[in-house]
């Protein structure tokens, strides 16, 4: 027996065992359903599949090192440019994409959220991970960089699974602020897309973070978690020597230092207002989108 | 706003009680002019939005027994649809508690919300997934959703090569295969062709034969004749008139104006 007035996130089927566990294995189950779908509705219809996903952000990063890597040489202060600039590109490609993907992705769903009850969350949470396993492949692009640089994967090269699943939690966040507002406010869709682009010229993806001369406006731009973790990831990739490239201000500090709690906790305010947001909205949702 | 009392664990209703509601009501604001821009909040800043309020359903009480095929007529815009969802807990009531005793199948506005690119197979785990049947359930079911439907040939084919009726078929199949103990069915008949308004409604009479609550919405007052014990007229988003199924059918015509054919 349940009453419908009072919890309406619990999923129908779920009425007669209302376990933490049950719930969180059939959210876990409907995620991996729609991700795997998601993934098919995005690379079914086309010939080259999965390379395209590779493909957009490589063009951009091919594009960008001939003009900035050999015409204009930004990179030329940099050990590794080109892997400096691929890692920069992938990790903005990966940012823009899930962030928007996860903005539309309550309202591109309004039909499934019209007619069937249970819980909304897996529709932001499936696209985003959508956008996350595509991100994984254009890893491969990083490892051939690595592979063509030299540079051989040391232990310490597992924190940067870490830094991956903050970035996945930080485009989350994002994604389901941005998707409670676009229910509302359609506009928001053309507000961010401006705002990613604003992003890609206020972090250091293309131009060495040293070209930035005042330290308090560095030190500024590392608040922001992205531009935090894509400086992290190049820093374990990278650096030979961590500790002296920092110092010279190429790359960011990766420890647990103070400054490094900062984007942490960003991160982890815009999660919970994201999830808040949504936790609000969602007995709104079928009658709003 | 929905009262928190009804939060205990114990059963605020009879186990004979399929689906209770009081005192539901719901509505809907419709504004006068849509304001979903930036421009348009940036242009008019001062002036409030306007908007009407939909009063859909209005202060809707009664009681559906377990294991009885409950009807549910009124004119189109009356609110049919608007209360199904409220008892599926898609849509949750301004004011008013909904009970539900058991295990619930909807089937509301002619299927479970289909994506036209994806093949009938992809389709098939998506809805299935979503109405809660586990991976194990859905491959021990999956043959049979296809031959209720019938589509035995088209598994593959992505839905937007489906015709309506195909799709209707498809998605009550799907919705019959979930485990439940109450089905909403909102206007399955009005799609099909003959023969599977025929076959849905020999589903009727085997879910009541099953001892499962259905909760049929149609325009065809002989189905509900046909299938029901007791119907309900709903107008304006208010009960009329509830009782036996013959009784409210009769009611339905005098009301309408209209005379049995």
């Amino acid at each position: 027996m349940t009453s419908l007035a009072s919890d309406f996130s619990e999923p129908i089927p779920e009425s007669r065992d209302a376990s933490r566990v049950v719930r969180a294995k059939r959210i876990w189950r409907l995620v991996s359903v729609l991700t795997r779908m998601d993934l098919k509705l995005r690379y079914g219809d086309s010939a080259l599949g999965y390379i395209w996903t590779i493909g957009k952000p490589m063009a951009l990063f091919s594009i960008l090192y001939v003009v900035f890597g050999r015409l204009v040489r930004f990179g030329a202060p940099i050990p590794h440019y080109t892997l400096y600039l691929v890692i920069g590109v992938m990790l903005w490609s990966f940012f823009a994409d899930g962030t928007t993907r996860t903005m539309g992705s309550i309202v591109g769903n309004g039909t499934l959220l019209r007619k069937l009850p249970f819980p909304r969350l897996v529709i932001p949470l499936s696209t985003s991970l959508t956008a996350f396993v595509t991100f994984g492949l254009s890893l491969i692009a990083i490892a051939i960089f690595v592979a063509w640089n030299g540079l051989v994967p040391q232990l310490d090269w597992l924190v940067l699974i870490l830094e991956l699943i903050e970035l996945y939690l930080f485009v989350l966040g994002l994604g389901l602020i941005l998707g409670i507002i676009y229910v509302r406010l359609r506009d928001i869709s053309q507000v961010w897309e401006l705002a990613v682009q604003l992003l890609f010229f206020l972090s250091p993806i293309i131009y060495p973070f040293t070209q930035i001369a005042n330290t308090r406006i560095r030190q500024i731009m590392l608040i922001n978690p992205f531009t935090q973790i894509m400086q992290d990831v190049r820093t374990i990739i990278i650096s030979p020597d961590r500790h002296a490239m920092w110092k010279d201000g190429l790359v960011a500090p990766v420890a647990l230092s103070p400054t490094r709690l900062l984007p942490l906790a960003g991160v982890a305010i815009v999660l919970g207002i994201g999830l808040y947001l949504f936790k609000h909205e969602e007995p709104w949702l079928p009658e709003r989108v | 706003m929905a009262t928190r009392a009804s939060l205990s664990s114990a059963p605020p209703i009879a186990s004979s009680t399929a689906i209770e509601l009081r005192g539901i009501s719901k509505s809907f604001r419709i504004p006068h002019e849509v304001r979903d821009t930036v421009r348009e909040h940036f242009l008019h800043p001062l002036r409030q939005a306007t908007y009407e309020t939909n009063d859909v359903l209005r202060d809707v009480s009664f009681t559906i027994n377990t294991g009885e095929c409950f009807g549910i007529v009124g004119r189109n815009g009356c609110g049919k649809t608007t209360l199904l969802k409220t008892i599926a807990r898609i849509y949750r009531p301004d004011e008013g508690e909904v009970f539900v005793n058991g295990l619930l199948s909807p089937f509301i506005e002619l299927g479970v919300g289909f994506n036209p690119e994806l093949s009938a197979r992809d389709n098939i785990m998506i809805s299935g997934a979503l109405l809660g049947l586990s991976r194990r359930d859905l491959h021990d079911r999956f043959d049979d959703i296809i031959a209720f439907a019938e589509l035995e040939r088209f598994v593959d084919q992505r839905l937007k090569n489906y015709s309506s009726g195909m799709q209707v078929r498809l998605a009550y199949s799907v919705a019959i295969q979930v485990p439940f103990d109450i089905l909403l069915v909102d206007e399955v008949l009005a799609v099909g062709d003959a023969r599977f308004q025929q076959k849905c409604a020999q589903t009727f009479d085997e879910f009541r034969a099953a001892g499962k609550t259905v909760v049929l919405v149609t325009h065809d007052p002989h189905a509900i004749r046909v299938h029901c014990e007791r119907a309900m007229l709903l107008e304006n988003g208010a009960v009329v008139s509830i009782g036996s199924a013959g009784e409210v059918v009769d009611r339905y015509f005098e009301h309408e104006g209209i005379s049995e054919a």
